[in-house]
């Protein structure tokens, strides 16, 4: 009959020690060899248990898959870094602001509404009366403006002259309209109608940008300003065509017709008419 | 010397010995030697589990897995942050925006109808029925949800002249009304950008010439050929010259109102006339 491992035993860590009076027989020996048997099964289980678990192979599998994860994780981070590159040139462009800002810049202002300076060129404004579009900004608190809808300016004049006789009217260019700042107006052909009657030596002129401070010379003419009509007893037929390229008018310059007369028949009536629609260039702020 | 057989084969049981055993190492040593044996087999395997060097691998592994643990976090925080990134301009819902903005004519051309929805702004090259005159509006807004406000920026020119030859004390007078439809489209007013009178006179010294503005379409002429209601803009002076600047800031003419140019004169004979004219900003109703 063998000793035979008992895999129910414990591991022991002492076994019983001969003594000088232990007989030499049989049941002194056997129960250290069976424990010593036990141990080492006990052991031999254990590591069978360790073995069978595979370790060494699995580390192996394990750390070549933390190296595929860790070149993943660089992928994965190196794709994150671009994705992110991505979305701030999207950042950059501001797109919720400037899609707001086409949102709600309208194209459109009425009469009620003051557009704001950031309104871009091209932004309509009915002003009162006048259709006008946005040309740019002169500053960070003003903008420009220009009409569409034409500005009536002119003046009419008509006289009885006598012998020798010369009078003078004019009309200056407002420096505000629709409540904005005039800049500037151009004129966009402007119509001159002279006629008389009676008056077969008649002088007919039509000055233009007749300044501020021009006074009246000799005949009833400006000091300063342009000459864009003049009749001068030329015969008895009068005629004008609209008058283009005139220069553009300022603030408080003004338009001027002169009627004369120097016949020698008494007294003759004299008229000139002077009408242009306007496009202004106005100042908001 | 007993010694380990790395051939031997681990053993679960060993010779027990009985009462009938001598006393000799014979009977002793078999049983060391197994047990010998078992030990070493042991330990060798043990040899082999240790050479795998398990314990510093798996330090490193799980060192490994620990930075590995956290750029992962890393990375799913960057995610997250480019998710709500993408979340916000997801929720900016631009494509419909920009369709939007990019949808809808801003033009309408002589053969189309602007839909009452169309944007302040919308311009508009509105052909009249049956005729070449066209007209360039633009949009305003809308009077309702069926009908829309237009402006034109073609410049609409509306007046009238009038010249008589009068004798002694007589009164004319000449009326034209505002229509009531421009383009097919119904007028509600139309503002004067600078209305410009031009009166005269040859002859006539005591001619009297008025203009008057808005007078209703139900107005009778007085015994002076003056309306019986509308605006008196313009009169001429008891003199022998007339002038007269482009009038601004006179009130709108509304439809089938008229402007009303009235030429008299107190005494003698001559040649009276007036020419009123203006560029109109109309107001026009689609629908």
């Amino acid at each position: 009959m063998p000793l035979n491992y008992n895999p129910s035993a414990t591991f022991k860590t002492s076994i019983r020690e001969l003594e000088g009076t232990d007989q030499l027989v049989p049941e002194n020996f056997n129960p250290q060899f069976q424990d010593l048997l036990n141990n080492t099964g006990l052991l031999n289980d254990r590591l069978g248990s360790l073995e069978g678990a595979n370790l060494p192979a699995r580390m192996t599998t394990a750390e070549g898959n933390i190296t595929t994860l860790q070149g993943r994780a660089t992928s994965a981070e190196n794709r994150l870094t671009s994705a992110e590159g991505r979305l701030n040139t999207y950042d950059a462009l501001n797109i919720a602001t400037r899609l707001a800002n086409l949102e709600t810049y309208k194209r459109f202002y009425s009469s009620s509404e003051t557009p704001p300076y950031t309104a871009p060129p091209g932004t309509i404004w009915l002003k009162d009366a006048y259709l006008l579009v946005k040309v740019d900004n002169i500053s960070g608190s003003a903008a420009r403006w220009r009409s569409i809808t034409p500005y009536g300016f002119g003046l009419a004049f008509k006289d009885l002259l006598g012998d020798g006789e010369s009078q003078y009217r004019d009309v200056p260019l407002p420096s505000s309209i629709a409540g904005l700042t005039v800049l500037r107006a151009i004129p966009n052909g402007i119509e001159i109608v002279p006629g008389s009657s009676g008056a077969s030596v008649v002088y007919i002129g039509v000055f233009w940008k007749v300044p501020p401070t021009a006074t009246v010379g000799a005949n009833a003419e400006p000091t300063a300003g342009t000459t864009i009509y003049s009749f001068a007893a030329g015969g008895d037929a009068l005629s004008a065509v609209t008058f283009h390229n005139a220069a553009e008018l300022l603030p408080g310059e003004r338009l001027w017709i002169k009627l004369g007369f120097t016949g020698f028949l008494g007294q003759g009536d004299a008229w000139c008419n002077v009408y242009t629609p306007l496009t202004l260039e106005l100042r908001q702020g | 010397m007993l010694n380990f057989d790395p051939n031997a084969t681990f053993k679960n049981s060993i010779y027990e010995l009985v009462p009938s055993d001598s006393s000799v190492p014979a009977n002793f040593n078999p049983q060391y030697l197994d047990i010998l044996n078992n030990t070493g087999l042991i330990n060798q395997r043990m040899g082999v589990l240790e050479a795998a060097n398990l314990v510093s691998r798996m330090g490193q592994a799980e060192s490994a897995l620990s930075t590995l643990a956290s750029r992962m976090a890393a990375i799913e925080n960057r995610a997250t942050a480019i998710e709500g990134r993408l979340d916000g301009y997801d929720g900016l819902n631009i494509a419909d925006r920009i369709t939007a903005l990019e949808g809808g004519s801003t033009l309408y051309g002589p053969t189309e109808t602007p839909p009452i929805s169309a944007g302040p702004g919308t311009l508009w090259l509105k052909t009249q029925l049956f005729t070449t005159r066209q007209m360039l509006l633009i949009k305003v807004g809308n009077l309702s949800t069926t009908t829309a406000l237009w402006r034109n920026i073609t410049p609409f020119l509306w007046g009238l002249s009038r010249k008589d030859y009068l004798v002694g004390v007589e009164n004319t007078y000449s009326a034209l009304p505002l229509p009531t439809s421009i383009v097919d489209l119904t007028v509600l007013r139309a503002y004067p950008t600078g209305v410009f009178i031009a009166p005269a006179a040859s002859g006539a010294a005591g001619a009297v010439i008025e203009v008057f503005w808005n007078v209703p379409a139900d107005a009778t002429p007085n015994g002076f050929a003056q309306p019986s209601s509308g605006t008196l803009i313009y009169q001429n002076p008891n003199t022998d010259n007339y002038t007269a600047t482009v009038l601004h800031g006179i009130a709108p003419l509304n439809p089938n109102h008229s402007i009303w140019v009235k030429t008299g004169l107190t005494g003698g004979n001559g040649y009276v006339w007036c020419s009123v004219k203006a560029n109109f900003a109309l107001d026009l109703r689609q629908g």
